[in-house]
């Protein structure tokens, strides 16, 4: 194409802790307005990767070569003097100060001075090039997870980048939020800027340019993205060959088992989390919850477990009502709970791996004698869960908090399969798992599905909803926009739905009728 | 080329605790030596009286035990609470009103001892859980913080055995000390065997160590103690009533060193007073720390504290060493343990490479 040199060179970068490998020898390029992926499962060491080239990290090995030039960062400021600049995922704003002061703040060596009416025309100049749309003047709280995004990167841009790490750019964006991020990446790349994308979202890294595909600390392979497809790189990602798509078979739901009537419930801030949601739950079905998280999902899951109060409204189950029934009754009476956030919510850290494979089912007549809990019995359930669901661990007695996040949803898979004998509820069940795991807990939803269970799955990735779910309920600061089977509508609309647009009737692919 | 790095562990294992406790008592004592050594005493001397002192002869070792048996109390009160990340403070008051609770009916009922003994038992307990319980209450109720609220009650409780003493309500008419009458001889502690010191306080004791061992790693309840002091969250969600088991561990935390105060009361002083009761609450904390919160080991150290306690009395007779030197000692130990247990987190690695 061009003999001038690459963007960025690495050769041979290292960096360990301690023990751990994070990265061991890796090289790549990037080129002038190329987008290159870094793709890779949790713990692959993306995450080091990007951090030693913003300057955070140190390698312990390798070069960098930007612009032709070897260099080395004692900190992110020397990186940013050079122009590579870092969007994190989780956005560094300051909520009460306006779009504009967030973008410039820290930027100039001004003094206490700040002229903002040069930077004004500087930023607004930015946002015209690259076609970003964003208030100048409204205060940071006031927008959008999305708008954030768009600021973090004008800021970013601002400080003069040529080349923008960003780690996981869409994980908290609507389907056309991200749509409208790569039309912006694409504009900037057209002005030759360069951009490096952590992900391990397929469909956004079949978007770059090239894909540098990362396991194990170790760079398997970089490939132009148009020569591969998402097969290609979730097995070279795993290692193995990967069902990326769960074979959902035709069942007719059975009778209603969970039903939710008017609820309403607040959040820990007191306010309304919950604004009267109301659905049915049936037997051999998947209800999918559709919505970016903090949309009243795990208010909703809290009040169904009862760990949480209900202001009104009715919880059925089997057509009797539970509304105040506590957590101990809800197990009880069937009800199995995967949580999001699998180590806060879902088990015990200074437990063994069979203590917590009995959490919560301790009393229980299987694992107990009266009030003396019965070893014997448990370290045997806890064996058969290690073998049944391959949980990767020393043995019943390891501590929990050393096990991976996949091994750890395991042991609640199991426990809660065990204990469910009609309901479960499972909230984003496979956020920060890899490839195989995910394709694990889809296959275990599935089965229990074929069972009879009644299933509530809430995930924010929409992929998981439609390939699991019979009917999709998508959900908007505490309120259900629609429930549609999963045939009447497509991911376009769910995400409308999901920013808060309603859909005309006319707009659904059929006629639909908006089964609750 | 080779180097050495720091690892952190991930289990320690029995065998590494023990290595830990011989390792900190070791420097313990060898730091305690020094002291003595600064102070003017020759070490060598003063420690081995200790020894004698503490376990000479079979004399000093149930001397020992029974020194010990308070403490065992107090200790398992903080490390029952602590387990369940309940930071109470208030083993101190809790030990004065239950020697308290018990004082109180010898006034108001004579029985015989078969009936007495029973009675004084269960009204120590009674003590101490009503101000650990209300102190739990008032968390689960008021969220009212159980550090302020235990401390609190250790002032209110200590000035109200004063009030009772000073304004003569239970001082024996012409006593000249700040100290109770003496109890009923039917309320004392029998001794457990014939020619031995030894009364039913330190079987209790050594029973009541035996017991919570297996209610906390061995039932349900334990097993829901220990999930809720790690994860609240999670424990709740699995049904652990929080509010519910604040209250419960606290009503147990307090019986159990409410028990303490009794059997120092009715095994060994037979009197309330402001003097024999001081300081075995604070010393419960440091024991549980030391014990790793793990009820066996609470009854280890428990000994070891009171074998100090017994032998520091002989080592002020023999070596004219002030006794008091003896609660430098257990913070000595106690710093130790705390030094010990950050080291033996981690492991040194010789790491080897080619360059």
């Amino acid at each position: 194409m061009s003999n001038s040199p690459p963007l960025l060179k690495v050769t041979g970068l290292t960096k360990t802790f301690g023990p751990v490998v994070a990265n061991s020898d890796v090289s790549f390029e990037v080129e002038r307005g190329e987008i290159l992926c870094l793709l890779g499962e949790n713990g692959a060491g993306k995450s080091t990767l990007s951090s030693c080239l913003y300057g955070f990290y140190r390698p312990d090995g390798g070069r960098i070569f930007y612009d032709g030039k070897e260099v080395s960062f004692a900190s992110p400021r020397d990186a940013i003097a050079l122009g590579i600049g870092m969007v994190h995922q989780h956005f560094v704003l300051v909520p009460p100060m306006t779009v504009l002061e967030n973008i410039v703040l820290g930027s100039r060596d001004s003094g206490l001075a700040l002229d903002l009416g040069e930077a004004r025309k500087e930023v607004h100049e930015l946002c015209e090039r690259y076609d970003i749309d964003l208030e100048l003047d409204t205060k940071v709280w006031q927008l959008s997870v999305g708008q954030q995004q768009w600021v973090e990167i004008v800021k970013v841009l601002f400080l003069g980048a040529e080349l923008l790490i960003l780690d996981e750019p869409t994980a908290v964006l609507t389907p056309q939020e991200s749509a409208k991020l790569f039309r912006i990446l694409r504009r900037m790349t057209d002005n030759n800027l360069s951009i490096i994308m952590i992900s391990h979202k397929l469909d956004e890294v079949l978007q770059s340019d090239h894909v540098a595909v990362l396991r194990k600390g170790n760079i398997v392979d970089t490939v132009r993205t148009s020569d591969v497809t998402k097969e290609d790189l979730t097995s070279m990602m795993v290692g193995r060959p990967v069902m990326l798509q769960a074979e959902r078979e035709e069942i007719d739901p059975g009778e209603t088992i969970l039903e939710v009537t008017g609820l309403r419930i607040r959040n820990d801030k007191d306010q309304q989390a919950v604004k009267g949601m109301s659905f049915k739950v049936h037997a051999h079905e998947i209800l999918g919850i559709a919505g970016v998280s903090g949309n009243g999902q795990n208010e909703l899951f809290e009040a169904l477990m009862g760990v949480r109060d209900t202001d009104s409204g009715q919880i059925w189950l089997y057509g009797d009502e539970v509304t105040h029934h506590g957590p101990e009754q809800m197990i009880k009476h069937g009800v199995g709970y995967i949580p999001d956030d699998r180590f806060k919510a879902g088990l015990v850290g200074e437990f063994s791996l069979a203590e917590n494979a009995i959490l919560g089912l301790q009393s229980n007549p299987s694992f107990a004698d009266g009030p003396v809990l019965n070893t014997r019995r448990i370290l045997d359930f806890a064996q058969d869960a290690i073998q049944k669901f391959g949980i990767v661990t020393p043995g019943p007695h390891a501590r929990t908090d050393t096990l991976s996040g996949g091994n750890a949803q395991k042991i609640i898979l199991a426990r809660e399969f065990w204990s469910a004998t009609c309901c479960i509820l499972a909230n984003q069940p496979t956020r920060g798992l890899d490839v195989g795991v995910i394709e694990y807990v889809h296959q275990m939803l599935l089965e229990k599905r074929r069972e009879g269970f009644a299933i509530v799955l809430a995930s924010e990735e929409l992929e998981d909803i439609f390939a699991l779910s019979d009917r999709i309920a998508v959900v908007f600061k505490g309120e259900i926009m629609g429930v549609f089977r999963t045939d009447e509508i497509d991911i376009e609309q769910v995400g409308l739905l999901m920013a808060g647009q309603r859909l005309d009737a006319k707009e659904t692919k059929q006629d639909a009728h908006v089964t609750i | 080329m080779s180097q050495y790095k720091l690892s952190k562990r991930v289990e320690i294992g029995t065998a590494g605790v023990l290595l830990q406790a011989a390792v900190a008592i070791t420097m313990a004592f060898l730091a305690s030596g020094i002291l003595l050594a600064i102070l003017g005493f020759d070490p060598w001397e003063a420690l081995d009286a200790l020894r004698i002192g503490a376990m000479g002869d079979w004399e000093s070792v149930q001397g020992s035990m029974v020194h010990a048996a308070p403490l065992a109390f107090t200790g398992l009160a903080a490390s029952f609470a602590f387990r369940a990340r309940i930071w109470s403070i208030g083993q101190e008051g809790q030990f004065f009103a239950g020697a308290m609770m018990a004082y109180f009916f010898t006034t108001i009922v004579q029985l015989p001892a078969i009936l007495m003994v029973p009675l004084v038992i269960l009204a120590g307990m009674l003590g101490g859980s009503l101000i650990g319980g209300l102190c739990g209450v008032l968390k689960s109720r008021f969220d009212v913080n159980i550090i302020v609220s235990t401390v609190m009650l250790n002032y209110i409780i200590v000035y109200l055995l004063s009030y009772l003493l000073t304004s003569r309500i239970w001082m024996a008419p012409g006593e000249y000390y700040v100290q109770s009458a003496r109890v009923p001889k039917s309320s004392h502690l029998p001794d457990m065997f014939a020619n031995t010191d030894l009364h039913i306080g330190v079987g209790l004791a050594i029973l009541t160590v035996l017991a919570m061992h297996f209610v906390v790693n061995r039932t349900t309840f334990g097993f829901g103690l220990r999930a809720f002091g790690d994860n609240q969250v999670a424990a709740r969600f699995k049904g652990i009533n929080p509010k519910r088991m604040t209250v419960i561990v606290m009503l147990i935390s307090g019986a159990l060193a409410g028990l303490g105060g009794m059997v120092q009361t009715f095994g060994v002083d037979f009197r309330v007073s402001q003097t024999f009761l001081t300081g075995y609450g604070s010393a419960g904390l440091i024991i549980a720390v030391i014990a790793g919160l793990r009820p066996l080991s609470v009854g280890l150290v428990a000994l070891l504290f009171g074998g100090l306690a017994n032998g520091g009395l002989f080592m002020q007779v023999m070596a004219d060493v002030s006794s008091a030197i003896i609660s430098a000692m257990q913070a000595i130990i106690l710093m130790f343990f705390l030094i010990t247990s950050v080291l033996f987190q981690y492991r040194i690695k010789r790491v080897t490479s080619d360059d």
